[in-house]
Protein backbone atom coordinates (compact mmCIF):
# COMPACT_ATOMS: atom_id res chain seq x y z
CA UNK A 1 0.00 0.00 0.00
CA UNK A 2 1.35 3.42 -0.82
CA UNK A 3 0.34 7.03 -0.82
CA UNK A 4 -0.24 8.98 -3.99
CA UNK A 5 2.88 10.84 -4.92
CA UNK A 6 5.18 8.55 -2.93
CA UNK A 7 6.81 7.21 -6.06
CA UNK A 8 7.64 10.78 -7.08
CA UNK A 9 9.93 11.11 -4.08
CA UNK A 10 13.51 11.45 -5.27
CA UNK A 11 16.41 9.50 -3.88
CA UNK A 12 20.14 10.25 -3.85
CA UNK A 13 23.37 8.96 -2.44
CA UNK A 14 23.94 10.27 1.05
CA UNK A 15 26.78 12.69 0.77
CA UNK A 16 29.10 14.25 -1.74
CA UNK A 17 31.88 12.81 0.41
CA UNK A 18 30.49 9.32 -0.03
CA UNK A 19 32.50 7.10 -2.34
CA UNK A 20 31.05 3.86 -3.70
CA UNK A 21 33.48 1.34 -5.13
CA UNK A 22 32.04 -1.29 -7.45
CA UNK A 23 33.44 -4.60 -8.63
CA UNK A 24 31.42 -7.11 -10.63
CA UNK A 25 31.42 -10.83 -11.17
CA UNK A 26 28.87 -11.96 -13.77
CA UNK A 27 25.67 -10.15 -12.82
CA UNK A 28 26.53 -9.54 -9.19
CA UNK A 29 28.31 -6.53 -7.81
CA UNK A 30 30.37 -6.02 -4.69
CA UNK A 31 30.04 -2.44 -3.48
CA UNK A 32 32.13 -0.81 -0.78
CA UNK A 33 30.63 2.27 0.89
CA UNK A 34 33.36 4.56 2.23
CA UNK A 35 30.86 6.39 4.42
CA UNK A 36 29.80 3.37 6.48
CA UNK A 37 32.71 1.06 5.80
CA UNK A 38 30.25 -1.67 4.84
CA UNK A 39 30.57 -3.97 1.85
CA UNK A 40 27.46 -5.15 0.01
CA UNK A 41 26.77 -7.87 -2.52
CA UNK A 42 24.10 -6.62 -4.92
CA UNK A 43 22.34 -8.08 -7.90
CA UNK A 44 22.38 -6.34 -11.28
CA UNK A 45 19.23 -4.30 -10.69
CA UNK A 46 20.31 -2.97 -7.32
CA UNK A 47 23.73 -2.02 -8.60
CA UNK A 48 22.26 -0.23 -11.62
CA UNK A 49 19.90 1.69 -9.34
CA UNK A 50 22.81 2.72 -7.15
CA UNK A 51 24.94 3.76 -10.11
CA UNK A 52 22.09 5.84 -11.45
CA UNK A 53 21.60 7.59 -8.13
CA UNK A 54 25.30 8.32 -8.04
CA UNK A 55 24.82 10.34 -11.21
CA UNK A 56 21.79 12.30 -10.07
CA UNK A 57 18.80 12.19 -7.71
CA UNK A 58 15.98 10.15 -9.25
CA UNK A 59 12.53 8.93 -8.33
CA UNK A 60 11.27 5.34 -8.41
CA UNK A 61 9.16 5.79 -11.53
CA UNK A 62 12.09 7.07 -13.56
CA UNK A 63 14.32 4.31 -12.21
CA UNK A 64 11.76 1.69 -13.20
CA UNK A 65 11.66 2.99 -16.76
CA UNK A 66 15.43 3.08 -16.98
CA UNK A 67 16.08 -0.31 -15.46
CA UNK A 68 12.92 -2.34 -16.05
CA UNK A 69 13.58 -5.79 -17.41
CA UNK A 70 12.12 -6.99 -20.65
CA UNK A 71 10.00 -9.43 -18.69
CA UNK A 72 6.46 -8.51 -19.68
CA UNK A 73 4.87 -10.82 -17.11
CA UNK A 74 5.00 -8.03 -14.54
CA UNK A 75 2.90 -4.92 -14.74
CA UNK A 76 4.43 -1.47 -14.44
CA UNK A 77 2.81 -1.06 -11.05
CA UNK A 78 4.43 -4.26 -9.82
CA UNK A 79 7.81 -3.18 -11.15
CA UNK A 80 7.51 0.23 -9.51
CA UNK A 81 6.60 -1.38 -6.21
CA UNK A 82 9.63 -3.64 -6.40
CA UNK A 83 11.89 -0.69 -7.11
CA UNK A 84 10.34 1.19 -4.21
CA UNK A 85 11.09 -1.72 -1.89
CA UNK A 86 14.63 -1.89 -3.19
CA UNK A 87 15.12 1.82 -2.53
CA UNK A 88 13.86 1.37 1.03
CA UNK A 89 16.33 -1.44 1.50
CA UNK A 90 19.24 0.61 0.16
CA UNK A 91 18.18 3.42 2.48
CA UNK A 92 18.24 1.07 5.47
CA UNK A 93 21.80 0.14 4.57
CA UNK A 94 22.85 3.82 4.52
CA UNK A 95 23.59 3.72 0.82
CA UNK A 96 20.98 6.29 -0.22
CA UNK A 97 18.61 8.82 1.33
CA UNK A 98 15.43 10.61 0.36
CA UNK A 99 15.65 14.06 -1.14
CA UNK A 100 12.19 14.97 0.03
CA UNK A 101 10.24 13.66 2.97
CA UNK A 102 6.61 13.83 3.90
CA UNK A 103 7.52 14.14 7.57
CA UNK A 104 7.59 17.74 8.67
CA UNK A 105 11.23 18.51 9.16
CA UNK A 106 13.66 20.22 6.87
CA UNK A 107 14.77 17.59 4.37
CA UNK A 108 18.19 17.51 2.81
CA UNK A 109 18.00 19.30 -0.47
CA UNK A 110 18.67 17.45 -3.67
CA UNK A 111 22.12 18.11 -5.00
CA UNK B 1 5.43 -10.91 -6.39
CA UNK B 2 6.92 -10.85 -2.87
CA UNK B 3 10.03 -8.79 -2.51
CA UNK B 4 12.68 -10.77 -0.64
CA UNK B 5 14.32 -8.24 1.68
CA UNK B 6 17.71 -8.47 3.37
CA UNK B 7 17.30 -11.25 5.95
CA UNK B 8 18.43 -11.00 9.59
CA UNK B 9 20.40 -14.22 9.34
CA UNK B 10 22.54 -12.61 6.69
CA UNK B 11 23.29 -9.68 9.02
CA UNK B 12 24.81 -12.15 11.52
CA UNK B 13 27.33 -12.98 8.83
CA UNK B 14 28.98 -9.65 9.62
CA UNK B 15 30.96 -11.41 12.27
CA UNK B 16 31.90 -14.33 10.08
CA UNK B 17 35.47 -14.73 9.07
CA UNK B 18 34.42 -15.93 5.62
CA UNK B 19 35.62 -13.88 2.69
CA UNK B 20 33.26 -12.28 0.20
CA UNK B 21 34.34 -14.84 -2.38
CA UNK B 22 33.42 -17.67 -0.04
CA UNK B 23 30.06 -16.04 0.51
CA UNK B 24 29.25 -15.86 -3.16
CA UNK B 25 30.14 -19.51 -3.56
CA UNK B 26 27.92 -20.49 -0.66
CA UNK B 27 24.78 -18.72 -1.95
CA UNK B 28 21.87 -21.13 -2.22
CA UNK B 29 21.36 -21.83 -5.94
CA UNK B 30 17.58 -21.73 -5.53
CA UNK B 31 17.94 -18.25 -4.07
CA UNK B 32 20.17 -17.23 -6.92
CA UNK B 33 17.44 -18.31 -9.35
CA UNK B 34 14.91 -16.30 -7.35
CA UNK B 35 16.98 -13.17 -7.68
CA UNK B 36 16.71 -13.48 -11.41
CA UNK B 37 12.97 -13.95 -11.44
CA UNK B 38 11.89 -10.52 -10.26
CA UNK B 39 12.96 -7.06 -11.30
CA UNK B 40 14.45 -6.14 -7.93
CA UNK B 41 13.84 -9.22 -5.82
CA UNK B 42 16.63 -9.72 -3.26
CA UNK B 43 18.48 -6.73 -4.67
CA UNK B 44 20.86 -6.74 -1.72
CA UNK B 45 22.07 -10.29 -1.35
CA UNK B 46 24.25 -9.76 1.71
CA UNK B 47 26.11 -7.11 3.67
CA UNK B 48 29.39 -7.30 5.49
CA UNK B 49 29.41 -4.52 8.03
CA UNK B 50 32.73 -3.01 9.01
CA UNK B 51 31.74 -2.37 12.57
CA UNK B 52 31.81 -5.14 15.20
CA UNK B 53 28.91 -5.80 17.56
CA UNK B 54 30.66 -3.79 20.26
CA UNK B 55 30.79 -0.69 18.13
CA UNK B 56 33.30 1.93 19.19
CA UNK B 57 34.66 -0.38 21.85
CA UNK B 58 37.24 -1.98 19.60
CA UNK B 59 40.02 0.30 18.49
CA UNK B 60 41.24 0.05 14.96
CA UNK B 61 43.99 1.64 12.98
CA UNK B 62 42.76 3.37 9.81
CA UNK B 63 43.49 0.32 7.64
CA UNK B 64 41.89 -1.96 10.21
CA UNK B 65 38.81 0.25 10.27
CA UNK B 66 38.51 -0.24 6.53
CA UNK B 67 38.95 -3.99 6.41
CA UNK B 68 36.81 -4.58 9.42
CA UNK B 69 37.54 -7.00 12.21
CA UNK B 70 35.55 -10.08 11.30
CA UNK B 71 36.83 -11.88 14.37
CA UNK B 72 34.87 -11.63 17.57
CA UNK B 73 38.08 -11.52 19.61
CA UNK B 74 38.54 -8.03 21.02
CA UNK B 75 42.12 -6.92 20.57
CA UNK B 76 42.18 -3.45 22.04
CA UNK B 77 39.68 -1.11 23.61
CA UNK B 78 39.19 2.57 22.91
CA UNK B 79 38.28 5.11 25.54
CA UNK B 80 38.77 8.31 23.60
CA UNK B 81 36.97 11.57 24.33
CA UNK B 82 35.13 13.92 22.01
CA UNK B 83 36.38 17.45 21.25
CA UNK B 84 33.92 19.16 23.58
CA UNK B 85 35.28 17.20 26.52
CA UNK B 86 38.76 18.63 26.05
CA UNK B 87 37.34 22.07 25.30
CA UNK B 88 35.47 22.11 28.59
CA UNK B 89 37.99 20.24 30.74
CA UNK B 90 41.45 21.79 30.40
CA UNK B 91 42.60 19.74 33.38
CA UNK B 92 42.15 16.64 31.20
CA UNK B 93 45.17 17.78 29.19
CA UNK B 94 47.49 17.15 32.16
CA UNK B 95 49.79 14.24 31.49
CA UNK B 96 50.29 15.22 27.86
CA UNK B 97 52.88 17.51 26.36
CA UNK B 98 50.11 19.81 25.11
CA UNK B 99 49.06 22.87 27.06
CA UNK B 100 45.45 24.14 27.01
CA UNK B 101 46.48 27.72 27.72
CA UNK B 102 44.85 30.19 30.03
CA UNK B 103 41.31 31.42 30.06
CA UNK B 104 41.41 35.18 30.11
CA UNK B 105 38.69 36.11 32.50
CA UNK B 106 39.13 39.45 34.21
CA UNK B 107 37.16 38.25 37.18
CA UNK B 108 39.63 35.51 37.99
CA UNK B 109 43.36 35.30 38.73
CA UNK B 110 45.07 35.86 35.41
CA UNK B 111 47.36 32.87 35.96
CA UNK B 112 44.66 30.39 36.71
CA UNK B 113 42.83 28.19 34.29
CA UNK B 114 39.35 29.51 34.28
CA UNK B 115 36.08 27.66 34.25
CA UNK B 116 35.54 27.25 30.57
CA UNK B 117 31.99 26.02 30.85
CA UNK B 118 30.76 29.53 30.09
CA UNK B 119 33.34 30.19 27.39
CA UNK B 120 31.97 30.83 23.96
CA UNK B 121 34.66 33.15 22.74
CA UNK B 122 37.65 31.56 21.09
CA UNK B 123 39.86 34.55 21.81
CA UNK B 124 39.38 34.28 25.56
CA UNK B 125 41.85 31.43 25.54
CA UNK B 126 45.44 32.67 25.43
CA UNK B 127 48.72 30.83 25.27
CA UNK B 128 48.69 27.08 25.05
CA UNK B 129 50.18 24.76 22.49
CA UNK B 130 49.74 26.12 18.98
CA UNK B 131 47.97 23.91 16.46
CA UNK B 132 50.88 24.22 14.03
CA UNK B 133 53.28 23.29 16.81
CA UNK B 134 51.36 20.10 17.57
CA UNK B 135 50.78 19.32 13.90
CA UNK B 136 54.23 20.21 12.63
CA UNK B 137 54.12 21.04 8.95
CA UNK B 138 50.46 22.00 8.91
CA UNK B 139 49.43 25.32 7.42
CA UNK B 140 46.00 25.34 8.97
CA UNK B 141 44.90 27.57 11.86
CA UNK B 142 47.95 29.86 11.91
CA UNK B 143 48.32 31.65 15.21
CA UNK B 144 45.66 29.46 16.84
CA UNK B 145 46.17 27.21 19.82
CA UNK B 146 44.72 23.71 20.01
CA UNK B 147 42.22 24.94 22.59
CA UNK B 148 41.12 27.72 20.30
CA UNK B 149 40.70 25.27 17.43
CA UNK B 150 38.51 23.12 19.70
CA UNK B 151 36.24 26.12 20.20
CA UNK B 152 36.27 27.43 16.63
CA UNK B 153 33.61 25.04 15.37
CA UNK B 154 35.73 23.50 12.64
CA UNK B 155 34.85 19.78 12.81
CA UNK B 156 38.04 18.50 11.23
CA UNK B 157 40.34 20.67 13.34
CA UNK B 158 38.47 19.88 16.54
CA UNK B 159 38.48 16.12 15.97
CA UNK B 160 42.16 16.15 15.07
CA UNK B 161 43.00 17.98 18.29
CA UNK B 162 40.87 15.59 20.33
CA UNK B 163 42.40 12.60 18.59
CA UNK B 164 45.89 13.89 19.34
CA UNK B 165 45.07 14.35 23.01
CA UNK B 166 43.45 10.92 23.16
CA UNK B 167 46.55 9.35 21.66
CA UNK B 168 48.85 11.27 24.00
CA UNK B 169 46.88 9.95 26.96
CA UNK B 170 47.03 6.40 25.63
CA UNK B 171 43.27 6.17 25.20
CA UNK B 172 43.31 4.97 21.57
CA UNK B 173 46.13 2.42 21.31
CA UNK B 174 46.21 1.65 17.60
CA UNK B 175 46.35 5.30 16.64
CA UNK B 176 49.55 7.09 17.57
CA UNK B 177 50.19 10.82 17.68
CA UNK B 178 52.54 10.53 14.74
CA UNK B 179 49.86 8.77 12.70
CA UNK B 180 47.33 11.48 13.48
CA UNK B 181 49.76 14.19 12.41
CA UNK B 182 50.46 12.27 9.21
CA UNK B 183 46.73 11.99 8.59
CA UNK B 184 46.35 15.74 8.98
CA UNK B 185 49.26 16.59 6.71
CA UNK B 186 48.31 14.09 4.02
CA UNK B 187 44.77 15.49 3.93
CA UNK B 188 46.12 19.05 3.66
CA UNK B 189 48.52 18.09 0.90
CA UNK B 190 46.40 15.77 -1.21
CA UNK B 191 42.86 16.68 -0.23
CA UNK B 192 42.31 13.17 1.12
CA UNK B 193 43.85 10.59 3.43
CA UNK B 194 44.73 7.17 2.09
CA UNK B 195 44.44 4.54 4.85
CA UNK B 196 45.26 1.78 2.37
CA UNK B 197 46.31 1.99 -1.23
CA UNK B 198 43.53 3.12 -3.51
CA UNK B 199 41.10 4.20 -0.81
CA UNK B 200 40.65 7.93 -0.32
CA UNK B 201 39.11 9.33 2.81
CA UNK B 202 37.68 12.80 2.54
CA UNK B 203 36.93 15.05 5.50
CA UNK B 204 33.69 13.30 6.37
CA UNK B 205 35.36 9.89 6.28
CA UNK B 206 38.21 11.04 8.52
CA UNK B 207 35.84 12.57 11.05
CA UNK B 208 33.68 9.44 10.98
CA UNK B 209 36.75 7.33 11.77
CA UNK B 210 38.01 9.64 14.54
CA UNK B 211 34.56 9.63 16.12
CA UNK B 212 34.62 5.86 16.19
CA UNK B 213 37.55 5.95 18.58
CA UNK B 214 35.53 7.69 21.29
Amino acid sequence: MYLNGKFKMKWQIISSDQALYFHSWDNEYVVYNSLSGDTHLLNLTASRVLMKLQQSPTDAITLTKLIASTDQSESNAEKELQIEHLLAELNTLNLIEKCQNTITYTPPSCR
Amino acid sequence: MTIKKHQNDNMEDKQSSESIEDKTKSVDPSRRRFTKSGLAASGVILTLASRPVLANAVCKSPSGFLSGNTSTHIVEMCFGNYPDYYANNPQAWYGTQYQPGTYNNQKENSNSIGNSSSTNNVDKWVGGTQFQEAFTGSRRFPGRSMMQVLWMGDPMGAHLCAALLNAALGLTPPLTEARIVDMCLEYETKGYFEPIAGVHWLEGDIIYYLQSLA
